[in-house]
């Protein structure tokens, strides 16, 4: 089951570059928040931040506090962070050099799952809530390499999803797939909502409108309005928010 | 396949052509670096083209390469010496080995070639008109790296060949207590050095071996190289600098050295062995013994390629030998009188022989039988 | 105006004709060389046939005594040519080389690719390259003053005590000159070309690929291991055999320090030795020495052979780091 995540006062650095001015949110455990806003203005920084993962690039920094459920993660091995905050990247990143299978059984092998039966069943599982299962069943054992990029991209999921994460962080999962590809990217997050906690960073307003229970809008590095995102897209507080959704600018 | 062919083929021509200029080059610059210095092949052919040089008769340079034993000799004492002999003549030399030395004169594109051996027969006949003119007198010692072990060792040529065979293999061999009583030696290996190179040391320690034990004759025999017996605590060294390095740095080493390496070695804590000379006495490397080993050399040929190995005479010191200057005795008008006259500078007692030459480099000059034999070769020099 | 035009071409003509005489002289030269090496052994093949590659004696004969004939050639009396302890020499101090290289190489590699950056990354890449600049022969001053002395006296006897189970690492230690330290010397002089073609490889790895990893939750070593490495590997083989290459073609610092060992075969790690370039460098000036010349012939039938072998590393090398690049730019485009 998912777990909330909530930040107070993050702030991240780009070498000199401030990219995030103190973000202070909750997300809720077992539901979907979408990010929107335009190109740059942070919401990928942040999404990185939440498994610490921004800290890992070329002179980037953070500062404040990150809470998964009661545990703060500042606190904890990044590694042990991300085994429980889950990752899926902009653009589809299986391991090049491993076929299907081993793309998912890598993770359970070095989080420490020794037994074969247990490994093939979980792999058999992942790709199942992927929606994978029935399209590459027969050739598991083929390069990961050779999938759509659809398919590679709920090989990542699948991957994500194995290792049973609280939080799965989705930095604009579609943004290199097909309109075909998308759609059964965004049923895949629709049946996954409830058992898990899922933080999706997206440039597509339909999107956000079609599957976050909350949506948050990020301008400039500030968090400018989070809410419902039935509320969000029909009646925004904020001005800014309002100019953005309606197209004025992004 | 047709095209690839073609390709060869004309990289193959043009391989050819790039020999055939190699080849054309290595002979001009031979007549211009050695100033007219010309080995007997070609000499008809450089006759014709070379006589401007030559009846520009003022400035002739000489060049010298080979033993980096004699190098020294040369660079540090008798180039600056000979300025003021003759100013017109400038002599160049450099440090390559006494095998380059030889195979250079031989070949031409140097005047002196500078050697710690003669020539062998074979080298001799095959290239008639080289010359093997001593021009000073050399010593080699047998070193050794013993702490606690004070005095000098005594050593015989037998018991180095057995040492180098493998066959004394601890420094408390009863053999070689034997030669040294009342010396406690210890119980440490032998590390036996070898030169790695191309030596005239190989070439005068090997001959003591041979001349001292008959099966090193038979076997390993004497050579600038030779095949040395494996033995497995043996190791080999590049010039006298490494084989004094390795020695310094390895208990129980015992090698040879040229002896104008002696004081540098023996700052570095290295013991040096009295050896045993024919007159069954152990002598050490001193001025005295190696003057007393020279004026014992009898019969000496005229073209004075001989061994000076073990000579007889109670001091006799066992391991000496001429440093030979290699020259074509083939030579052109003023590059031919310029270095006649600088070997006849060279050897004379009162020129480049002189004391004040000879001891900085620890050589001795030529015992006075043998500098007229030196005179009487230089003096073929010419045409 | 005109005439303006034809100076111009003939600046151009000789232009032309420069450039084409640069760009063929590499050819040239490289067949060149071989030419006169294959020429300079062709008496040693024939003399020494199969002989050459078997025997363990290197004896150029008695040059001051006479000489003998053989298959229509001449040596030195009691001559025989066998190269089979340069042969053992060369690969088994490259082979050392290589196991001490190879980690530490990649190791510095990943270090100088992922865990530094800007000025520190700059700085200790160019360390390492000034590392290649070393003379061999600074390098094997330093292996012969201060590291043989301490394999003698420290390292060797530690070893042989410690992994005595282990019959290489047994025996007498020695001087310290022989196989461990030519291996020090040529790893020292191989770990910059190892770990520059290493880290440039690894840079090459999509960060994307490795961000899969991290956020997996893979530790910095499961990364290398299990997505770098791999995609890199074809590539790292072709680095390590560049640096393979290399160790076997180095003379001076390996002369220095091997032990020049002939007529025998190491025993142990430490046992002097001696390799085929080294061999060559040393022994040419008394091969001149030999009337008959089959000494000279007999050490170009060993540059020959150190040629072959040193030729056919580096270019199956090449193929293996061509191969790893083409790869990395496969699976990048395959990711998209």
């Amino acid at each position: 089951m998912g777990k909330s995540m909530t930040t107070h006062d993050v702030r991240a650095w780009y070498g000199a570059q401030l990219t995030l001015k103190g973000i202070d949110m909750t997300v809720d455990a077992n539901q979907v928040t979408a990010i929107i806003g335009p190109s740059g203005c942070g919401k990928s920084t942040f999404i990185r931040c939440l498994n610490r993962l921004h800290e890992t690039g070329s002179g980037a920094r953070v500062e404040g506090s990150i809470r998964l459920g009661d545990l703060d993660i500042g606190e904890i091995d990044p590694v042990d962070v991300r085994r429980m905050v889950g990752m899926v990247f902009q653009r589809p990143n299986p391991f090049p050099t491993l076929s299907i299978y081993d793309n998912i059984a890598l993770g359970l092998r070095l989080g420490g799952i020794r037994a074969k039966p247990e490994i093939a069943q979980r792999v058999e599982r992942s790709l199942q809530l992927a929606a994978l299962w029935e399209e590459v069943k027969d050739r598991l054992h083929t390069p990961a390499t050779a999938l759509s990029g659809g398919q590679q991209q709920r090989l990542c999921i699948a991957r994500a999803l194995a290792v049973e994460p609280d939080v799965l962080l989705m930095d604009e999962p579609a943004s290199a797939l097909d309109p075909i590809s998308t759609h059964r990217l965004e049923e895949l997050v629709a049946s996954l909502k409830g058992s898990l906690t899922i933080v999706m960073v997206t440039h597509n307003m339909q999107q956000a409108a079609r599957i976050a229970d909350k949506t948050a809008f990020f301008l400039n590095g500030e968090l400018v309005e989070f809410g419902e995102t039935k509320e969000i897209f029909s009646t925004p507080s904020d001005p800014r928010t309002e100019d953005y959704i309606t197209g004025r600018f992004g | 396949m047709k095209r690839s062919m073609r390709w060869i083929c004309t990289t193959a021509g043009a391989a050819g052509v790039l020999t055939l200029v190699a080849g054309c080059g290595a002979t001009t610059g031979g007549h211009t670096v050695s100033a007219g210095g010309s080995g007997a092949s070609n000499v008809d052919h450089a006759a014709g083209t070379n006589h401007v040089v030559a009846s520009r008769a003022q400035a002739v340079t000489l060049t010298e390469t080979g033993s980096s034993l004699l190098y020294p000799l040369f660079t540090d004492q008798w180039i600056q010496a000979y300025k003021s002999v003759d100013p017109s003549v400038t002599i160049e030399a450099s440090s390559t080995g006494s095998g380059t030395g030889i195979s250079q004169a031989v070949a031409g594109t140097v005047n002196i070639g500078a050697s710690d051996a003669y020539m062998a027969d074979q080298q001799v006949s095959q290239n008639q008109g080289m010359l093997n003119i001593p021009l000073a007198i050399s010593a080699q010692q047998v070193m050794y790296n013993l702490p606690g072990v004070h005095g000098h060792l005594h050593l015989t040529g037998n018991l180095l060949a057995k040492i180098y065979q493998g066959k004394i293999q601890y420094w408390d061999d009863p053999a070689i207590s034997a030669a040294n009583p009342g010396l406690h030696l210890p119980h440490l290996a032998i590390t036996p050095v070898t030169r790695s190179d191309g030596s005239g040391d190989t070439f005068l320690f090997t001959q003591f071996l041979s001349d001292t034990n008959p099966t090193w004759k038979n076997g390993p025999g004497y050579g600038t190289s030779v095949n040395w017996p494996p033995v497995h605590s043996e190791v080999a060294a590049n010039g006298n600098q490494g084989v004094v390095t390795t020695l310094a740095g390895t208990k129980g080493a015992i090698g040879y050295v040229g002896i104008s390496w002696l004081d540098n070695a023996v700052a570095k804590g290295l013991g040096y062995a009295a050896l045993q000379n024919k007159a069954g006495n152990f002598v050490l490397p001193t001025e005295t013994n190696i003057q007393a080993a020279a004026d014992a050399a009898t019969d000496i040929p005229k073209d004075e390629r001989i061994s000076l190995i073990d000579e007889p005479g109670q001091n006799s010191y066992p391991i000496i030998n001429f440093e030979y200057a290699i020259v074509n005795q083939q030579q052109r008008g003023a590059t031919g009188t310029a270095l006649k006259h600088f070997l006849e500078w060279a050897i004379d007692p009162q020129g480049g022989n002189a004391a004040k030459y000879m001891t900085p480099v620890h050589f001795l000059p030529l015992p006075s039988k043998v500098e007229p034999l030196s005179q009487a070769q230089i003096q073929q020099i010419g045409g | 105006m005109q005439k303006a035009s034809s100076v111009a071409k003939t600046i151009d003509r000789a232009f032309h004709v420069a450039a084409g005489i640069a760009a063929s002289s590499p050819v040239v030269f490289l067949a060149g060389i071989v030419t006169i090496v294959v020429i300079q052994a062709m008496p040693s093949i024939r003399f020494n046939g199969w002989h050459f590659l078997t025997s363990l004696t290197w004896n150029i004969g008695n040059v001051y005594g006479g000489l003998e004939h053989e298959h229509g050639v001449t040596a030195a009396s009691g001559a025989s040519f066998g190269s089979r302890v340069f042969i053992v020499g060369t690969l088994a101090s490259s082979v050392i080389a290589l196991l001490m290289a190879v980690p530490v190489s990649l190791l510095t590699a990943v270090v100088l690719a992922y865990r530094t950056r800007g000025a520190l990354r700059a700085i200790l890449s160019t360390l390492v390259e000034l590392l290649a600049g070393i003379p061999s022969v600074v390098i094997g001053l330093w292996g012969m003053t201060v590291l043989t002395p301490w394999i003698s006296t420290q390292l060797g006897p530690l070893l042989s005590r410690v992994g005595g189970v282990i019959p290489y690492l047994r025996g007498p230690v020695g001087t310290g000159m022989g196989l461990l330290a030519s291996g020090c010397v040529l790893a020292v002089m191989t770990i910059p070309i190892i770990t520059a073609t290493t880290r440039d490889l690894l840079l090459q790895v999509p960060t994307l690929y490795r961000e899969g990893g991290i956020g997996l939750g893979m530790t910095d070593w499961e990364v290398v291991r299990h997505i770098c490495f791999p995609c890199i590997r074809e590539g790292f083989i072709g680095a390590v055999a560049l640096g393979f290459g290399r160790a076997m073609g180095e003379t001076m610092a390996v002369l220095m320090v091997s032990g020049n060992a002939v007529n025998l075969l190491p025993q142990n790690l430490y046992s002097p030795t001696s390799t085929m370039a080294a061999f060559v460098a040393d022994q040419l000036d008394s091969a001149l020495t030999d009337a008959s010349k089959m000494a000279v012939h007999a050490l170009s039938e060993l540059a020959l052979l150190l040629m072959v072998l040193t030729v056919a590393t580096n270019l199956a090398a090449r193929r293996l780091v061509s191969l790893g690049r083409r790869r990395q730019w496969r699976t990048g485009v395959d990711a998209r």
